[in-house]
């Protein structure tokens, strides 16, 4: 028998695996943001704020999640300071301990860019001082930018290896997890910030189709660790027959395959139409085209994002839940 | 620091009587709710079932018996409890610094510093570990800290009246497992050995006499430590950070580059890089 089996599951359910979700949409739009703000170009400013503008909001789900799965809840403070000394409580050795610290911090940066990119963006509320805007300009926006990426990858990551860093079946078993976790949050982040851009269409449009390849090169990376987590996992992959098997299908299925499906099926109409326009069809039907799809096909709709967000969500739970239903209850 | 202490537990004498269990329990005053359930294991004589936040000790009764119950019949004993590993996977993980390794060389968690975040349950190799659903806090075998620090013998190798369960320094301790093994040996019991010497997790300073394989007992064979998933998980992890940014990165700068060679086919292009699908 494996080594792995004699161990006791840690009763980390739903509220962790909503976690995790909302953890990885939070660090992967900050990232989307990061990406846009650092490399793209003046016309991608608007959605590189739109990053920014999301992952705040996401973030904020997890402190009360990760809280209220405490068992004691009222001590969680315990974490970043001793609670029978004065000190400050940090093991970097301890997933969970710097997990909670890079929370914290990426949070500041979370925030910081948010009240930035707010500022500056058509829905500033008329309280928030419009100067405010220089949060996120100059090379100060620059380092903010790098330095809360960087605490997002690790905010999108950390949480598989938290996973691994344990002595549970699955979860042990591979070194993948971080990996996967990280691929799934960059794609699933990549249709959420896509789907409002879209939404909101004018300035937001020409980050489209960069937005689009993003999703679907993390999709592919996804795609292939799980394979690669699958295969690594060998016979102890039976832990999906029953429930959580149709979970990790539906990520398969929901996550991966119907996006990418319905993105191709687009992409083939948009070029058809495209190649019509070009050639035979008049002036007046060649304005009409391009009229129709001003992000070039790229746009996200209300089911290519909701599939998407289902799937990262599916794939957690999958996860998770499958690890904590083996060894002794 | 004081001299490290331990248990050693001799499962060829355990008659399954389950004093430890009572005497662990009264003297820690654990509750005996199970959470308000009336739990029993229904396919066995034990209805402790395992270890966890309210059960420190638990009698294992390994029962063996063919469909007829008389070809084959074999009833093994273990009275297990937390292993206190010099190196331990709950002390590694525990994130709020709640347990902590004593001056006696054992693993304690403290209760007024636990939060219940429950990252020390699948830590441990041994499944030792659960929340007590009245404290709601972690919890496992202390090694009667409190009686030890008194120079009593905890309660559980106090009660059992089969000496299964001997209490002292370890290194009398692992000269007697020895001795005892040698004479099981000598009598012809060959398959007697020691599950818990410096090859596992630096040893554990609560060790069993076995005349079985550990998988039989419930426990593993290698143990190891979390901490063994650290680094190359983090790698891959960061790998997976460095592929996706650099590829952002990437096609980001070569789209720039890509409008700008392609110019401004649609007639809007002007700018740091017009894009090919941008509306008039
Ligand atoms: S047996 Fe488990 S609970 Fe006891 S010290 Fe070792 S890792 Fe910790």
């Amino acid at each position: 028998m494996r080594d792995v089996l004699f161990t006791a599951p840690a009763h980390w359910h739903w509220l962790i695996v909503v976690y995790f979700f909302f953890g990885g949409l939070s660090a992967g739009s900050y990232v989307l943001g990061a990406l846009l703000h650092l490399f793209g170009g003046a016309q991608e400013r608007p959605a590189s704020r739109l990053g920014y503008l999301v992952s705040l909001p996401a973030l904020l789900a997890c402190p009360p999640l990760l809280i209220v799965d405490l068992d004691r809840p009222e001590r969680f403070w315990h974490l970043f300071l001793w609670s029978q000394r004065p000190g400050v409580m940090f093991k970097w050795w301890s997933p969970m301990s710097i997990g909670s610290w890079a929370l914290l911090l990426f949070g500041a940066f979370s925030f910081v860019s948010f009240v930035g990119a707010l500022s500056a963006d058509p829905w500033r509320p008329s309280w928030l001082p419009e100067r405010l805007a220089v949060l996120g300009r100059g090379i100060w926006g620059k380092v903010l930018a790098a330095g809360g990426a960087g605490f997002a990858f690790f905010i999108a990551g950390y949480t598989g290896v938290l996973l691994s860093v344990t002595n549970r079946p699955l979860w042990a078993e591979t070194p993948l997890l971080g990996l996967l976790f990280t691929a799934s949050a960059m794609a699933a982040s990549a249709a959420l910030v896509g789907f409002v851009a879209s939404r909101r269409g004018g300035a937001f449009v020409p980050a489209l189709p960069w937005l689009s390849r993003m999703e679907h090169a993390a999709a592919l990376l996804e795609l292939l660790v799980l394979l690669l987590f699958l295969a690594w996992l060998g016979p102890a992959v039976a832990a999906w027959r029953g429930p959580y098997g149709v979970l990790l299908g539906m990520a398969v299925l929901l996550g991966l395959v119907a996006p990418l499906a319905l993105t191709l099926v687009r992409a083939r109409g948009h070029a058809a139409r495209g190649r019509a326009a070009r050639g035979e069809a008049s002036g007046a039907a060649r304005g009409e085209m391009s009229g129709e799809a001003p992000g070039g096909g790229h746009e996200v709709t209300a089911l290519g994002v909701g599939l998407v967000l289902a799937g990262s969500l599916a794939l957690r739970a999958a996860i998770v839940l499958a690890s904590e239903a083996l060894g002794h209850a | 620091m004081a001299e490290p202490m331990g248990f050693f537990t001799d499962t060829t004498v355990c008659i399954g009587c389950k004093a430890c269990e009572v005497a662990c329990k009264s003297w820690n005053q654990i509750s005996s709710t199970n959470g308000g359930q009336n739990v029993l294991s229904g396919d066995s004589y034990d209805n402790t079932r395992k270890l966890d936040g309210e059960h420190w000790r638990h009698v294992k009764f390994i029962e063996q018996f063919s469909e007829d119950r008389v070809s084959e019949s074999r009833w093994l004993m273990m009275s297990d409890v937390c292993k206190h590993c010099v190196q331990a996977g709950c002390l590694e993980v525990c994130p709020t610094g709640a347990i902590i390794r004593t001056e006696f060389d054992t693993v304690v968690i403290q209760q007024d510093a636990c939060i219940g975040c429950r990252a020390c349950l699948p830590a441990c190799p041994f499944g030792v570990i659960d929340i007590n659903p009245v404290t709601h806090t972690a919890q496992k075998c202390t090694l009667c800290y409190d009686r030890m620090q008194v120079g009593m013998t905890p309660a559980c190798a106090q009660a059992c009246p089969t000496a299964s369960i001997q209490f002292g320094p370890l290194v009398q301790l692992r000269k007697k497992a020895e001795d005892r093994v040698a004479q099981l040996h000598s009598q012809g019991k060959e398959e007697a050995y020691i599950y818990g010497d410096e090859a596992i997790l630096g040893g554990l300073n609560s060790f069993y006499l076995l005349v079985d394989n550990p998988e039989v007992y419930g426990l593993p064979v290698a143990p190891k430590l979390p901490s063994r998933n650290l680094w190359r998980s983090s790698f891959a992890a960061a790998f997976g950070a460095a592929v996706l940014g650099l590829w952002g990165l990437v096609s980001l700068r070569t789209r720039k580059r890509g409008a700008k060679a392609e110019g401004p086919s649609s007639g809007d292009g002007g700018g740091d890089g017009g894009k090919k699908g941008a509306a008039p």
